[in-house]
Protein backbone atom coordinates (compact mmCIF):
# COMPACT_ATOMS: atom_id res chain seq x y z
CA UNK A 1 0.00 0.00 0.00
CA UNK A 2 1.56 3.40 -1.27
CA UNK A 3 0.61 5.75 1.32
CA UNK A 4 1.27 9.93 0.30
CA UNK A 5 3.36 11.58 2.50
CA UNK A 6 0.91 14.15 3.31
CA UNK A 7 -1.24 11.28 4.40
CA UNK A 8 1.64 10.07 6.51
CA UNK A 9 2.10 14.02 8.15
CA UNK A 10 -1.61 13.80 9.07
CA UNK A 11 -1.65 10.93 10.37
CA UNK A 12 1.61 11.64 12.73
CA UNK A 13 -0.09 15.01 13.99
CA UNK A 14 -2.66 13.42 14.90
CA UNK A 15 -0.45 10.82 16.65
CA UNK A 16 -2.22 8.04 15.39
CA UNK A 17 0.58 5.29 16.00
CA UNK A 18 -0.46 3.05 12.41
CA UNK A 19 0.44 6.22 10.38
CA UNK A 20 3.90 6.76 13.22
CA UNK A 21 5.14 3.08 12.51
CA UNK A 22 4.64 3.61 8.35
CA UNK A 23 6.41 6.84 8.81
CA UNK A 24 8.93 4.73 11.20
CA UNK A 25 9.13 2.03 8.87
CA UNK A 26 9.92 4.26 5.27
CA UNK A 27 12.80 6.07 6.51
CA UNK A 28 14.37 4.23 9.42
CA UNK A 29 17.13 2.23 7.23
CA UNK A 30 18.08 5.58 5.40
CA UNK A 31 18.03 7.09 8.90
CA UNK A 32 20.05 4.28 10.80
CA UNK A 33 22.74 4.04 8.08
CA UNK A 34 23.40 7.92 8.31
CA UNK A 35 23.42 7.77 12.14
CA UNK A 36 25.99 4.54 12.05
CA UNK A 37 28.10 6.43 9.58
CA UNK A 38 28.30 9.23 11.99
CA UNK A 39 28.06 7.77 15.60
CA UNK A 40 31.05 5.77 17.63
CA UNK A 41 29.13 3.41 19.04
CA UNK A 42 26.81 1.23 17.78
CA UNK A 43 24.38 1.43 19.92
CA UNK A 44 24.91 5.60 19.99
CA UNK A 45 23.47 4.75 16.96
CA UNK A 46 20.49 3.01 18.18
CA UNK A 47 20.01 5.66 20.89
CA UNK A 48 20.03 8.28 18.65
CA UNK A 49 17.71 6.80 15.72
CA UNK A 50 15.25 6.62 18.63
CA UNK A 51 15.39 10.37 19.98
CA UNK A 52 15.25 11.50 16.47
CA UNK A 53 11.95 9.66 15.78
CA UNK A 54 10.58 10.81 19.02
CA UNK A 55 11.45 14.33 18.29
CA UNK A 56 9.71 14.13 14.63
CA UNK A 57 6.69 12.63 16.19
CA UNK A 58 6.34 15.72 18.26
CA UNK A 59 7.13 18.56 16.21
CA UNK A 60 5.71 17.20 12.79
CA UNK A 61 3.27 19.73 12.87
CA UNK A 62 5.91 22.49 12.98
CA UNK A 63 7.17 20.84 9.32
CA UNK A 64 6.75 23.66 6.81
CA UNK A 65 7.71 21.71 3.79
CA UNK A 66 10.08 23.64 2.59
CA UNK A 67 12.46 20.69 2.37
CA UNK A 68 10.78 17.09 1.33
CA UNK A 69 10.07 14.85 5.13
CA UNK A 70 12.96 12.92 4.41
CA UNK A 71 15.47 15.67 4.40
CA UNK A 72 13.68 17.36 7.02
CA UNK A 73 13.84 14.32 8.99
CA UNK A 74 17.55 14.00 8.08
CA UNK A 75 18.45 16.67 9.73
CA UNK A 76 17.00 15.99 13.01
CA UNK A 77 18.86 12.89 12.52
CA UNK A 78 21.79 14.37 11.94
CA UNK A 79 21.64 16.61 15.01
CA UNK A 80 20.93 13.75 17.35
CA UNK A 81 24.16 11.61 16.49
CA UNK A 82 25.97 14.54 16.77
CA UNK A 83 24.47 15.11 19.89
CA UNK A 84 25.18 11.73 20.41
CA UNK A 85 28.35 11.68 19.50
CA UNK A 86 29.89 14.55 21.67
CA UNK A 87 28.51 13.27 25.04
CA UNK A 88 30.19 9.82 24.32
CA UNK A 89 32.86 10.77 23.56
CA UNK A 90 32.86 13.17 26.79
CA UNK A 91 32.52 9.63 28.91
CA UNK A 92 35.93 8.70 29.89
CA UNK A 93 35.25 6.05 31.89
CA UNK A 94 33.60 3.96 29.05
CA UNK A 95 35.69 1.91 27.04
CA UNK A 96 35.39 3.16 23.51
CA UNK A 97 34.88 -0.01 21.16
CA UNK A 98 35.90 2.08 17.82
CA UNK A 99 34.69 0.87 14.46
CA UNK A 100 37.54 0.12 13.13
CA UNK A 101 38.84 -2.72 10.66
CA UNK A 102 42.26 -2.77 10.27
CA UNK A 103 43.01 -6.16 9.07
CA UNK A 104 42.25 -4.45 5.53
CA UNK A 105 44.18 -7.61 3.13
CA UNK A 106 41.95 -10.34 5.32
CA UNK A 107 38.77 -7.99 4.22
CA UNK A 108 39.56 -7.62 0.53
CA UNK A 109 39.45 -11.30 -0.28
CA UNK A 110 35.80 -11.81 1.96
CA UNK A 111 33.86 -8.63 1.22
CA UNK A 112 32.41 -7.25 -1.40
CA UNK A 113 34.40 -3.78 -2.85
CA UNK A 114 31.19 -1.78 -1.39
CA UNK A 115 31.19 -3.24 1.78
CA UNK A 116 35.52 -2.42 1.41
CA UNK A 117 34.71 0.91 0.84
CA UNK A 118 31.83 1.18 3.58
CA UNK A 119 34.38 -0.23 6.31
CA UNK A 120 37.20 1.69 5.10
CA UNK A 121 34.91 5.16 5.66
CA UNK A 122 33.95 3.66 9.17
CA UNK A 123 37.55 3.13 10.00
CA UNK A 124 38.67 6.73 9.19
CA UNK A 125 38.97 9.28 12.33
CA UNK A 126 35.71 10.28 13.89
CA UNK A 127 36.25 13.68 13.28
CA UNK A 128 37.29 13.36 9.65
CA UNK A 129 34.77 10.69 9.05
CA UNK A 130 31.96 13.09 9.88
CA UNK A 131 32.99 15.47 8.09
CA UNK A 132 33.76 13.12 5.17
CA UNK A 133 30.30 11.63 5.91
CA UNK A 134 28.23 14.64 5.49
CA UNK A 135 30.24 16.71 2.75
CA UNK A 136 30.93 13.64 0.37
CA UNK A 137 27.81 11.40 1.46
CA UNK A 138 25.05 13.32 2.35
CA UNK A 139 26.01 16.67 0.40
CA UNK A 140 26.34 18.98 2.98
CA UNK A 141 28.07 22.40 2.44
CA UNK A 142 31.29 23.16 4.20
CA UNK A 143 29.21 26.26 5.39
CA UNK A 144 26.71 24.18 7.25
CA UNK A 145 28.89 21.39 8.37
CA UNK A 146 30.85 24.38 9.99
CA UNK A 147 27.77 25.10 11.69
CA UNK A 148 26.55 21.68 12.77
CA UNK A 149 30.10 20.88 13.99
CA UNK A 150 31.40 24.18 15.16
CA UNK A 151 34.10 24.44 13.44
CA UNK A 152 35.64 26.55 11.00
CA UNK A 153 34.96 26.30 7.16
CA UNK A 154 38.96 26.38 6.80
CA UNK A 155 38.86 23.17 9.21
CA UNK A 156 35.84 21.62 7.66
CA UNK A 157 38.27 21.42 3.93
CA UNK A 158 41.14 20.31 5.79
CA UNK A 159 39.50 17.95 7.39
CA UNK A 160 37.72 16.44 4.25
CA UNK A 161 41.10 16.80 2.47
CA UNK A 162 42.69 14.53 5.44
CA UNK A 163 39.96 12.15 5.18
CA UNK A 164 40.22 11.56 1.06
CA UNK A 165 43.99 10.76 1.67
CA UNK A 166 43.57 8.36 4.32
CA UNK A 167 40.75 7.06 2.54
CA UNK A 168 42.94 6.77 -0.67
CA UNK A 169 45.67 5.44 1.39
CA UNK A 170 43.23 2.63 2.30
CA UNK A 171 41.47 1.61 -0.85
CA UNK A 172 45.04 1.66 -2.56
CA UNK A 173 44.96 -2.32 -1.99
CA UNK A 174 42.20 -2.80 -4.24
CA UNK A 175 42.75 0.10 -7.06
CA UNK A 176 46.02 -1.42 -7.66
CA UNK B 1 34.96 9.40 -6.44
CA UNK B 2 31.54 10.70 -7.46
CA UNK B 3 28.44 10.69 -5.55
CA UNK B 4 26.39 8.17 -6.83
CA UNK B 5 29.24 5.45 -5.97
CA UNK B 6 28.14 6.66 -2.14
CA UNK B 7 24.18 5.37 -3.26
CA UNK B 8 25.94 1.79 -3.52
CA UNK B 9 27.01 1.63 0.00
CA UNK B 10 25.27 -1.12 2.22
CA UNK B 11 22.48 0.14 4.16
CA UNK B 12 22.12 -0.86 7.94
CA UNK B 13 18.66 -1.64 9.24
CA UNK B 14 17.88 -1.39 12.86
CA UNK B 15 16.59 -3.70 15.54
CA UNK B 16 13.09 -3.73 16.17
CA UNK B 17 13.92 -3.02 19.58
CA UNK B 18 14.03 1.01 18.55
CA UNK B 19 11.09 0.80 17.43
CA UNK B 20 9.77 -0.72 20.29
CA UNK B 21 11.33 1.63 22.82
CA UNK B 22 9.81 4.42 20.31
CA UNK B 23 6.44 2.99 20.67
CA UNK B 24 6.81 2.52 24.54
CA UNK B 25 8.08 5.98 24.93
CA UNK B 26 4.95 7.52 22.98
CA UNK B 27 2.64 5.47 24.74
CA UNK B 28 4.06 6.58 28.09
CA UNK B 29 4.00 9.75 26.95
CA UNK B 30 0.55 9.79 25.90
CA UNK B 31 -0.86 8.70 28.94
CA UNK B 32 0.79 11.78 31.16
CA UNK B 33 -0.43 14.00 28.84
CA UNK B 34 -4.13 12.39 29.40
CA UNK B 35 -3.73 12.27 33.46
CA UNK B 36 -3.06 15.90 33.47
CA UNK B 37 -5.43 17.22 31.50
CA UNK B 38 -7.78 15.25 33.58
CA UNK B 39 -6.49 16.66 36.58
CA UNK B 40 -6.45 20.44 34.78
CA UNK B 41 -10.47 19.44 33.88
CA UNK B 42 -11.24 18.57 37.97
CA UNK B 43 -9.43 21.23 39.20
CA UNK B 44 -10.86 24.06 36.57
CA UNK B 45 -14.46 22.42 37.74
CA UNK B 46 -13.64 23.15 41.84
CA UNK B 47 -12.46 26.38 41.14
CA UNK B 48 -15.84 27.38 38.70
CA UNK B 49 -18.27 26.07 41.39
CA UNK B 50 -16.21 27.50 44.17
CA UNK B 51 -16.54 31.19 42.31
CA UNK B 52 -20.20 30.77 41.32
CA UNK B 53 -20.63 29.84 45.25
CA UNK B 54 -18.60 32.52 46.77
CA UNK B 55 -20.14 35.22 44.00
CA UNK B 56 -23.40 33.97 44.56
CA UNK B 57 -23.22 34.25 48.38
CA UNK B 58 -22.12 37.42 48.20
CA UNK B 59 -25.00 39.03 45.94
CA UNK B 60 -27.75 37.38 47.60
CA UNK B 61 -26.61 39.25 50.75
CA UNK B 62 -26.68 42.35 48.81
CA UNK B 63 -29.64 42.26 47.05
CA UNK B 64 -31.77 40.82 50.76
CA UNK B 65 -30.16 44.55 52.40
CA UNK B 66 -31.35 46.47 49.40
CA UNK B 67 -35.06 45.17 48.91
CA UNK B 68 -35.46 46.51 52.57
CA UNK B 69 -35.07 50.02 51.71
CA UNK B 70 -35.87 50.23 48.01
CA UNK B 71 -37.10 48.66 45.07
CA UNK B 72 -35.64 47.18 41.99
CA UNK B 73 -35.60 48.16 38.63
CA UNK B 74 -33.59 45.54 37.08
CA UNK B 75 -33.36 44.91 32.92
CA UNK B 76 -33.32 41.66 31.47
CA UNK B 77 -30.56 41.98 28.93
CA UNK B 78 -31.80 40.03 25.95
CA UNK B 79 -28.58 38.78 25.31
CA UNK B 80 -29.24 36.18 28.17
CA UNK B 81 -31.74 35.15 26.12
CA UNK B 82 -30.06 33.65 23.30
CA UNK B 83 -28.87 30.01 24.50
CA UNK B 84 -31.83 28.00 23.77
CA UNK B 85 -32.97 25.80 26.72
CA UNK B 86 -32.75 22.44 25.90
CA UNK B 87 -33.66 19.64 27.52
CA UNK B 88 -31.52 18.14 29.69
CA UNK B 89 -31.98 14.52 29.47
CA UNK B 90 -31.78 14.48 26.04
CA UNK B 91 -27.88 16.05 25.97
CA UNK B 92 -27.16 13.05 28.13
CA UNK B 93 -29.38 10.58 25.75
CA UNK B 94 -26.92 11.89 23.52
CA UNK B 95 -24.01 11.34 25.12
CA UNK B 96 -24.96 7.60 26.04
CA UNK B 97 -25.34 7.06 22.47
CA UNK B 98 -22.47 8.33 21.39
CA UNK B 99 -20.70 5.96 23.92
CA UNK B 100 -22.56 3.06 23.13
CA UNK B 101 -21.11 3.71 19.54
CA UNK B 102 -17.50 4.34 20.71
CA UNK B 103 -17.05 2.42 24.11
CA UNK B 104 -13.94 2.00 24.17
CA UNK B 105 -12.90 6.02 23.37
CA UNK B 106 -15.66 6.81 26.02
CA UNK B 107 -13.72 4.77 28.48
CA UNK B 108 -10.65 6.27 28.17
CA UNK B 109 -9.61 9.15 30.69
CA UNK B 110 -10.03 11.98 28.36
CA UNK B 111 -13.52 11.05 27.84
CA UNK B 112 -14.29 10.51 31.19
CA UNK B 113 -13.01 13.58 32.13
CA UNK B 114 -15.00 15.04 30.05
CA UNK B 115 -18.40 13.79 31.20
CA UNK B 116 -17.33 13.79 34.92
CA UNK B 117 -16.75 17.99 34.27
CA UNK B 118 -20.27 17.78 32.68
CA UNK B 119 -21.59 16.31 35.41
CA UNK B 120 -19.94 18.62 37.92
CA UNK B 121 -21.25 21.77 35.87
CA UNK B 122 -24.97 20.22 35.38
CA UNK B 123 -25.25 19.84 39.01
CA UNK B 124 -23.71 23.15 40.17
CA UNK B 125 -26.75 24.35 37.33
CA UNK B 126 -28.99 22.59 39.79
CA UNK B 127 -27.78 23.91 42.92
CA UNK B 128 -27.65 27.30 41.62
CA UNK B 129 -31.36 26.92 40.43
CA UNK B 130 -32.32 25.40 44.14
CA UNK B 131 -30.52 28.31 46.09
CA UNK B 132 -32.25 31.19 43.86
CA UNK B 133 -35.56 29.31 44.24
CA UNK B 134 -35.29 29.76 48.39
CA UNK B 135 -34.46 32.91 48.43
CA UNK B 136 -37.80 34.30 48.33
CA UNK B 137 -38.02 34.52 44.73
CA UNK B 138 -35.66 37.93 44.69
CA UNK B 139 -35.15 38.57 41.08
CA UNK B 140 -31.60 38.16 40.36
CA UNK B 141 -29.90 39.16 36.82
CA UNK B 142 -26.45 37.79 38.39
CA UNK B 143 -27.75 34.45 39.22
CA UNK B 144 -29.41 33.83 35.52
CA UNK B 145 -25.97 35.11 34.26
CA UNK B 146 -23.87 32.54 36.15
CA UNK B 147 -26.45 30.17 35.28
CA UNK B 148 -25.83 31.07 31.15
CA UNK B 149 -22.48 30.82 31.84
CA UNK B 150 -22.44 27.47 33.40
CA UNK B 151 -24.77 26.30 30.57
CA UNK B 152 -22.30 27.79 27.84
CA UNK B 153 -19.36 25.86 29.68
CA UNK B 154 -21.01 22.57 29.58
CA UNK B 155 -21.98 23.18 25.75
CA UNK B 156 -18.24 23.04 25.15
CA UNK B 157 -17.75 20.16 26.86
CA UNK B 158 -20.58 18.40 25.19
CA UNK B 159 -19.13 19.88 21.77
CA UNK B 160 -15.93 18.42 22.47
CA UNK B 161 -17.00 15.18 23.49
CA UNK B 162 -18.96 14.65 20.62
CA UNK B 163 -16.04 16.05 18.41
CA UNK B 164 -13.62 13.88 20.24
CA UNK B 165 -16.11 10.46 19.72
CA UNK B 166 -16.64 11.11 16.02
CA UNK B 167 -13.10 10.88 15.60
Amino acid sequence: MDISEETLIQGCIKQERRFQKLLYDRYCAAMFTIAVRLCVHYEDAEDALQEAFLEVFKHIHEFRKESTLGAWIKKIVVRTALKKNKKSSQRQDIQILPLTFCDFDNLIEKQTDMEYLEKCILSLPQKSRQIFVLAEIEGYSHEEIAELLQISVGTSKSQLHYAKQLLKQKLEPILK
Amino acid sequence: MKNEIYQKLPVYHPPDRVWHNIHQKLDAEEKSRNSLSYIWGVAASVLLILFIAVSMTSNIKNVSKEVQITYSEEHIDTLLTHIPATNESDEFQEIENLCKAQPIKCDDEYAQSLIQQIRDLENASIELSQQASSEQNIPDLSIEKHKNYIQKEKYKRIKKLRRYLDE
